[in-house]
């Protein structure tokens, strides 16, 4: 072919070339790399989604303490395990204590004044004994055996006042120990510490309302407060089942368990925690519960929770 | 070789044997209104078979319209044609165009070779249209420009010939296809006289074939000896024919003039 | 007869390279600027191919991927409540101002990831682990934000895994260096997690800028997309349709198509009257030698057919030369990504047409003059 003699010829052949070359470089499209952890999914074919918080199954404890004073000791760590009973701080207590030595120091000299008392009504007893005799031999005169006969009965009444002064004495040293059983602040029921917001030596009432100084939970089940849009709202038929898998494992699955749905719908809680953050979506919270699963949970942790959806919508009639 | 004529638009007037080109009352005007004028003014002309035949005549006289009409490449306002019994009046456009492909060798004035293609290209054209094959054509081609005294020389460009090197060329072309007629229209007024008459030989020498024409259109008063028959024009008309005794009288006089 | 006629072409050269090189010029002319073009589009919706996921999900009154306005928080777990989403993930996507070692700013474009799935990373990573995103001021960078003239200032090199940074005077530690198509506005890329991208970020009422969601297997995405726009108000995307959505509101709002579109326009008129008068001139100049052959016996028809022949052989040849000059231009800065280019397989198609037509407008001219010719013209002298 004459064509082909032609320089022009190649070069528009040439140019066919580079374009294909061009095009197909162009089109090396890199695939989709996809998700690196499988991404939340339902189980189920309707469902509405929500997120939630995975707290202990009771309500959370706040501890708080008696009364305002510095911390003297801690006793427990968080994640330490408590029965009922078991303290957990304790403030400071030298000025209860002062005041029971005081009152046992008191006790004592109330003490040592019936000792006193005692030999003293022995002796008054001797005479007026001796003197009762000798007056019955006209000894001793009348009077001088009445006036031992009332100092004997004077002897006396003064120890059984000393006796009730030890006793109110020891009344008060019984009432200075609760004191100090007091500032001893201990588990009210068996559980877990969540949250230890106390150290030793700190002032104890000091803190700001919205920190607990302990957070004391149940970790044997917990509960998941699903938060739903109140736009969302309306698709929530009763008791529907659900299931959580943690944020970032949505692999690890919990089965839940409805509990309630609690009837007033409220701000959303905003996780970047800027309390000023003004607010326009609210939502509806239902608590569900679960046991804890083998694999490791944890309150406060957020969770992706899938609602199933019932199978028939809601009327839309007007 | 017989003229063996396509039938189907043969006239029914039967032509006389022997004639090639007959032409009758031909009138042809070109222009429009005032600047309308009269080229042809019923020109009778006729040729026969086996003849090499002039058209003469003065500038104007409408002797190169004359052979466009017999060539078909015009078509006339009133009169008619038959070339070897054939009525080109009346066809259509396209079957003219296939007639004259088939049956007419053309030589110009000018060659009008194309610049751009070889000796051999330019001669297997008339081939070509007609149809045949590439090797083919160019190997007759071949032949011809071997017969035209320019073998081995065809691929070289018409460019690269002389003036009467280039003619030979126009008439190995118009041969090419072995046409019944060939229309010449001054093919020697571009040349000097030597090469003029060397061209008129090939000419005539093609006219010796059976059955064919050779129609020349010159003013080229030395080339009236190569004629059968000179018709000669003036003012649209075909004013004599010459042949025999009076062709030799005719061309004494003319070149006397 | 056609051989001859391109004989015929390619004898006369200097028209022959006239022709061929007005038509190449024309077309390179209308390719390139074509690919520039579409180039620059591309760079409108780059986002779609630096972060893949089948539906985007916007705010109801965003018409294009680069502008965003915040939705709610909840309407991530909205989304994913519709019949028919496989899953979806939250994408924060924001225009911040980032220093760089020496002190200056520079502003980048801020992709927070859900830190789950991480979806949407970036498909082509250089160097490092993706999965290090979750590690706190984490960020993974394009190689154009590792340049020395943006956040490798003061460096005196681009910067690598383990520099810092600072966006809004907090620290960014490059954990990872990925590719990116460069973006419209010409910020490179960040990435880091979505909860990160918070932080960094200026405190908004809301902050979520778009969702990503996957049909579920075997489900259209366009039906889901419908689906979810009609269940939650938002208006849902599939790549396609943001891209179309992304590209008409440019159309709309820049001067860029017009100016392209001039040029385009300037390039098909200039090889319309290049090629036109060249071309007319070639066949006039043989209308001897034409007449000629229409005398001995060569129809209209087949005049016609040559004159196309020999236009289209022009044009086929010049357009070639002209692609391939847009082809290699654009192989040659492939590299650097500047200025944008993409050759848009269509229109290299439409551009042939476009030639091809200028060449058979041009045949017209001179079968029109070629048809009316009296072959008796060459018995004039």
């Amino acid at each position: 072919m004459i064509l082909f003699k032609r320089i022009s010829v190649w070069l528009a052949l040439l140019g066919v070339g580079a374009v294909v070359l061009l095009l197909r470089g162009q089109n090396a499209k890199v695939p989709n790399p996809g998700p690196v952890s499988e991404p939340p999914r339902s189980p189920y074919a309707r469902t509405v989604a929500s997120t939630g918080l995975i707290e202990a199954s009771r309500e959370n404890v706040k501890i708080a303490a008696p009364r305002e004073g510095l911390v003297k000791r801690v006793f427990v760590k968080v994640g330490t395990a408590v029965k009922a009973g078991d303290p957990l701080f304790q403030l400071d207590d030298r000025e209860v204590q002062a005041r029971i030595r005081l009152l046992q120091a008191q006790v004592q000299s109330l003490r040592s004044q019936s000792a006193v008392d005692e030999a003293l009504i022995a002796d008054l007893d001797d005479q007026s004994k001796r003197f009762t005799r000798l007056g019955r031999e006209q000894v001793a005169t009348e009077d001088e055996v009445k006036r031992r006969e009332y100092s004997l009965a004077t002897a006396k009444a003064r120890a059984k006042a000393t006796l009730s002064a030890t006793a109110a004495a020891e009344e008060a040293v019984r009432q200075a120990s609760t004191d100090l059983d007091i500032l001893t602040v201990r588990a009210p029921r068996d559980g877990y510490l969540l949250q230890v917001n106390l150290r030793e030596g700190e002032s104890a009432a000091n803190k700001s309302s919205s920190e607990s100084l302990m957070l004391l939970g149940d970790v044997d089940t917990y509960q998941v407060r699903a938060e739903v849009d109140e736009q969302d709202a309306v698709l929530i038929g009763g008791e529907s089942p659900a299931v959580a898998s943690l944020k970032g494992h949505s692999d690890l699955r919990m089965p839940l368990r409805f509990v309630r749905i609690e009837p007033y719908v409220v701000p959303k809680r905003s996780l970047t925690g800027d309390s000023l953050e003004r607010v326009d979506t609210r939502v509806l919270q239902i608590v569900y519960a679960f046991d804890r699963p083998a694999f490791p949970v944890y309150v406060g942790q957020q969770v992706d929770v899938f609602i199933q959806r019932p199978q028939t919508e809601p009327a839309k009639k007007l | 070789m017989n003229p063996t004529v396509p039938s189907s638009k043969t006239s029914p007037q039967a032509q006389p044997v022997g004639q090639a080109v007959g032409a009758r009352g031909i009138v042809k005007a070109f222009g429009v209104g005032d600047a309308r004028t009269l080229a042809l003014k019923g020109a009778d002309f006729e040729a026969r078979e086996g003849e090499l035949h002039l058209i003469v005549g003065p500038s104007g006289c409408g002797k190169t319209t004359l052979l466009s009409v017999l060539a078909g490449t015009l078509a006339s306002d009133q009169g008619e044609v038959h070339l070897f019994g054939t009525r080109l009046t009346g066809l259509s456009t396209s079957e003219v165009t296939r007639f004259r492909c088939r049956n007419i060798g053309f030589i110009f004035q000018q060659f009008n070779l194309i610049p751009t293609l070889s000796l051999v290209e330019n001669v297997s054209v008339p081939l070509l249209l007609n149809g045949a094959g590439r090797r083919e054509a160019e190997a007759k081609a071949a032949e011809r420009l071997q017969q035209v005294g320019l073998g081995g020389r065809e691929r070289q460009l018409p460019t690269q010939l002389s003036g009467g090197q280039q003619q030979r060329v126009a008439i190995a072309r118009a041969l090419v296809h072995e046409p019944r007629l060939v229309i010449c229209d001054e093919p020697t007024s571009a040349l000097d006289s030597v090469t003029g008459h060397q061209i008129m030989d090939l000419l005539s020498g093609a006219a010796q074939a059976p059955g064919r024409c050779v129609l020349i259109v010159t003013h080229d008063p030395r080339v009236y000896g190569y004629a059968d028959r000179i018709s000669e024009m003036e003012d649209g008309r075909v004013t004599g024919v010459h042949a025999g005794e009076s062709l030799s009288s005719f061309i004494h006089s003319e070149n006397r003039s | 007869m056609f051989l001859l006629a391109l004989k015929m072409l390619l004898g006369d050269r200097a028209k022959y390279w006239m022709l061929v090189g007005g038509l190449a010029f024309s077309s390179l002319l209308m390719t390139q600027q074509y690919s520039v073009f579409q180039g620059l589009l591309s760079w409108t919706t780059s986002h779609m191919r630096n972060m893949r996921a089948s539906i985007w999900i916007v705010e109801a009154r965003v018409d294009q991927v680069n502008e965003t306005k915040a939705m709610r928080d909840t309407d991530v777990n909205r989304v994913r409540s519709v019949e028919g989403v496989d899953f979806a993930v939250p994408l924060f996507q924001g225009v911040l101002k980032a220093r760089a070692q020496d002190g200056s700013d520079k502003m980048i474009q801020m992709i927070g990831l859900h830190s789950g799935t991480l979806y949407g990373r970036p498909p082509r990573m250089i160097a490092g682990d993706i999965t290090q995103l979750r590690l706190p001021n984490a960020v993974i960078i394009d190689t154009v934000a590792a340049e020395v003239n943006r956040l490798g200032a003061g460096m005196g090199r681009p910067l690598r895994i383990g520099d810092a940074f600072e966006i809004n005077d907090r620290e960014a530690r490059v954990v990872g260096i990925c590719e990116t198509e460069r973006h419209f506005f010409g910020y490179p890329y960040v990435f880091s997690s979505y909860d990160q991208a918070l932080q960094y970020a200026p405190r908004q009422r809301k902050m979520l800028s778009m969702i990503l969601a996957e049909p579920k297997p075997g489900l259209n995405e366009a039906d889901v997309a419908q689906r979810i726009m009609k269940e939650t108000g938002l208006r849902a995307f599939t790549v396609p349709q943001l891209e179309k959505s992304t590209l008409k509101w440019v159309w709309a709002n820049t001067g860029i198509p017009i100016s392209f579109l001039t040029t385009i326009i300037l390039g098909f008129v200039v090889g319309v009257a290049v090629c036109g008068q060249t071309f007319y001139s070639f066949v006039l100049e043989n209308l001897r030698n034409l007449g000629a052959l229409k005398a001995m016996g060569a129809s209209n028809m087949l005049l016609a057919g040559m004159l196309l022949l020999q236009s289209m052989t022009v044009g086929l040849i010049g357009f070639g030369i002209g692609i391939g000059m847009t082809a290699l231009f654009g192989l040659t800065i492939a590299k650097s990504g500047q200025p944008p280019f993409l050759m848009d397989a269509a229109f290299v198609f439409e551009a042939l047409a476009a030639v091809l037509l200028i060449c058979a407008l041009a045949a017209l001219f001179g079968i029109r003059r070629v048809a009316k010719l009296e072959p008796a013209i060459v018995f004039r002298g």
